[in-house]
């Protein structure tokens, strides 16, 4: 007998459980087993990129995917910056540091441009610090605000999550409304201090404000074109021709829900495909990665494990297309339901280039994209 | 009039004088300025000068100005408080003081921004805390490591009260340093931050310097040989701070330069002085005020509590509070202060007086500022 649609959100929410809160050994296998048919000429690339991933979370020590991953730098997303209070925000700043005293052989972290190069020398992880909602940094003197937080190491600043904050709409609150006045504070503050201004996540219309009063490149950390995905998370072909113009990149995101469009199921091939739209748009110095995908197996917080299968991403998708889980999950993917196959998790970084190279990316253009595009906007940006 | 009326009245005194930008005190305070011989104030402009604690500023002012301080540790309040976040916010407040005067006021990361703000005839400013529990962590490195970034360069290991490091002076319990508290010597150590032990429990104190590798200082405190305040330190103590290169900051608070017999004047000040440079040499005597860098900066809840709670009428101490007497001596608009220095203003006066009691030329400039920056070149980074 078929199992009721409740039935499966159970499977898929226990296989979400086991992928993003346990060091699933069977999950481990699978994504190991894709890095297996990477070309000697790719693992090569790899080896020699500066590789930045626009947007990550999820880490407590060095572990198997960040030694997989090879990763140069990643944004390191800190939680607890959705409510305003600071103190929270700080406790996982602090949290950053422990990541290094736990692993400081092969962990370090990211102040300026030069240490993502020293990063890359030692063989080491670089750690940014950044985070995707500002109201934990909230004062009346934002200047002064952006100054304390980037001493204690805050690069990268998404002005809203989802949801609205103090500076910008979020891209789900479905008002689509435009900048505050603090948030034009904001963005001034963040350029004078040698923060950069990440637009994923936040509504078009506050995106396209912000991009007008920016003097300096912006990112969209982790984002995806909406022409191709029609969700209300990804963003318009004017944002990413508005971003390209300013000199900002855009990081592929590597989130299922926001790569689906009903036919294909997400897949490394679609991955590129995204990254080949928005270089065909705007050319090879505009697209970066933003995976989105944790950066070590078991370390997701549990509570918000279960808001993301139950909730918004997958029961409550705003995607017109549904959730991609229920598809993969029919489908047959077993522990690969809720994944990208072969960027099932950040340790495909080496499939992820392979692919780029069967697409026909020159050597070169790879390097731009795994990393030296999000190393001009960080040079441009940061102090 | 009743003793309660002259609470009363005195609880007027000090709303007016640090609540508000009295013209009267003012007056009064810059008066002792006018004494001050050429000698002295040529010695005050030359010399590098240091106030060890200070609290509430908000810009450049009056008492900035006339105080000739080259450099101040701020006091960056709600540091008590064990959710991080109103430090840090407060934090940024004293950045906000930069960007109202920019002209005269520059941020101390280093040693060196010491120099430059004597350069420039620019005010430093130094932030610190004067309580620990903002900073609680499981990894207390990693705290120490953010807070450093952030600017913090003094944090005294608590305040009278006890913190999750220390027993605070006022704890009655003079307990000793927990095992948190000594990760945190150690990070604060490794980290460029001076440890601050004024006003700690005498127990931790000792506990403290036990572990302590580098010199600390003790940012407000006076002898308790001459004013037996538990705020104040023994000589005993004294002695096993310099034996790490600390140095001992004179404090201008009245309660802690009372002996229940001759009122809290700047020559009582200076007695303090005196006392400690006896007893532990020249070169770990430094001033520390513990006095507002703003006038009618004090806030005023604060101000309220003060001669009804703990500060004033109930502040523990042998010889209760010194207010009633300063105002039954009928010191007006100066009864909340010691008389001479009322005000970080009157520091040239205080120059003035040192020379007037003999100090030589040197002692003079290593004790207003030259002492602590030696501390602070052993201990920042």
């Amino acid at each position: 007998m078929e199992k009721s649609e409740r039935e499966k959100w159970q499977d898929i929410q226990d296989i979400l459980m086991r992928v993003y809160c346990s060091d699933d050994q069977e999950h481990k296998r699978v994504v190991l087993s894709y890095n297996e048919g990477v070309s000697p000429e790719a693992r090569r690339l790899h080896e020699e990129a500066i590789v930045i991933d626009g947007c990550t979370g999820w880490l407590h020590r060095a572990n198997w995917i960040t030694d997989a991953a090879g990763v140069t730098a990643i944004n390191l997303t800190i939680p607890a910056v959705f409510d305003n209070d600071p103190g929270n925000a700080l406790r996982e700043t602090i949290h950053m540091h422990e990541i290094v005293h736990r692993s400081p052989d092969k962990m370090m972290l990211i102040h300026t441009v030069e240490d993502i190069y020293t990063a890359k020398r030692t063989g080491k992880t670089g750690i940014i610090y950044a985070a995707q909602h500002p109201d934990f940094l909230l004062h009346r003197n934002l200047d002064a605000s952006l100054e304390v937080y980037q001493r204690i190491g805050l690069r990268v600043l998404q002005i809203a999550y989802n949801n609205r904050s103090f500076a910008a709409d979020g891209s789900r609150t479905y008002s689509d409304d435009g900048m505050t006045s603090q948030g034009r504070g904001l963005i001034r503050a963040m350029e004078s201090a040698g923060v950069t201004v990440d637009l994923s996540h936040v509504g078009s219309k506050s995106c396209v404000e912000a991009m007008d009063m920016c003097t300096k490149p912006m990112v969209y950390s982790h984002s995806n074109p909406r022409s191709l995905f029609p969700h209300p998370r990804n963003i318009t072909d004017e944002q990413i021709r508005l971003c390209a113009r300013a000199g900002g990149v855009i990081g592929v995101a590597g989130y299922p829900e926001i790569m689906w469009d009903g036919q294909m199921l997400p897949s490394v091939e679609r991955y590129v495909d995204i990254m080949c739209y928005i270089v065909d748009m705007v050319g090879i110095d505009h697209v970066g990665i933003g995976t989105d995908l944790p950066a070590e197996a078991g370390a997701h917080d549990r509570q918000e494990a279960w808001d993301i299968g139950e909730g918004y991403t997958g029961k409550d998708s705003p995607n017109p297309h549904g959730s991609p889980y229920k598809y993969t999950y029919e489908a047959g993917w077993g522990i690969e339901t809720i994944d990208i196959r072969g960027l099932n998790s950040l340790a495909n970084i080496p499939n992820l280039i392979e692919h780029m190279l069967r697409r026909g990316f020159s050597r070169e253009d790879v390097r731009k994209v795994m990393g030296l595009n999000f190393l001009r906007v960080f040079q441009q940006t940061w102090k | 009039m009743r003793e309660q009326e002259k609470w009363q009245a005195l609880q007027e005194i000090l709303l007016r004088s640090r609540c508000t930008d009295d013209a009267e005190f003012k007056d009064v305070v810059l008066a002792y300025n006018e004494g001050v011989s050429r000698e002295a104030r040529r010695l005050h402009e030359e010399a590098i000068v240091i106030d060890c604690c200070t609290a509430g500023l908000e810009n450049a002012n009056w008492m900035t100005e006339a105080s000739g301080v080259t450099a101040m540790s701020v006091t960056v309040p709600d540091v008590y408080n064990p959710n991080a976040g109103a430090a840090i916010r407060n934090l940024a407040n004293i950045h906000w003081v930069v960007h109202r005067s920019p002209d005269k006021m520059m941020l101390v990361d280093a040693v060196e921004d010491i120099i430059t703000a004597k350069k420039q005839g620019k005010t430093g400013i130094i932030r610190s805390a004067q309580h620990v529990d903002f900073m609680l962590h499981r990894d207390l490195e990693g705290a120490v490591e953010v807070f450093q970034r952030a600017g913090f360069r003094i944090i005294a290991l608590a305040c009278d009260e006890r913190s999750f490091a220390a027993d605070g002076c006022l704890a009655g319990t003079d307990g000793g340093l927990t095992r948190q508290g000594k990760a945190l010597i150690r990070a604060m150590e490794a980290n460029g931050v001076t440890v601050d032990l004024s006003r700690v429990g005498e127990r931790s104190f000792f506990d403290a310097l036990s572990i302590c590798s580098k010199p600390v200082v003790c940012s407000n405190s006076n002898p308790r040989a001459l004013f037996p305040h538990p705020a104040n330190l023994t000589d005993d103590q004294m002695r096993a701070c310099i034996r790490v290169g600390g140095v001992i900051c004179l404090t201008a608070n009245p309660a802690l330069l009372w002996d229940g017999k001759q009122l809290p004047t700047i020559d009582r000040y200076l007695d303090a002085i005196e006392h400690t440079a006896g007893t532990v040499g020249i070169d770990a005597v430094a001033i520390g005020t513990g006095l507002p860098a703003q006038p009618g900066g004090w806030e005023r809840h604060g101000a309220l509590s003060l001669f009804t709670g703990s500060g004033g009428r109930e502040y523990p101490g042998p010889q209760g509070a010194p207010y009633l007497s300063m105002f039954d001596a009928g010191w007006g608009v100066e009864a909340a202060g010691v008389k001479g220095m009322g005000s970080i203003a009157c520091f040239p006066y205080l120059t003035h007086c040192l020379t007037a009691r003999g100090f030589s030329e040197d002692d003079i400039k290593k004790m207003l500022g030259n002492n602590l920056l030696r501390v602070f070149r052993e201990t920042w980074r």
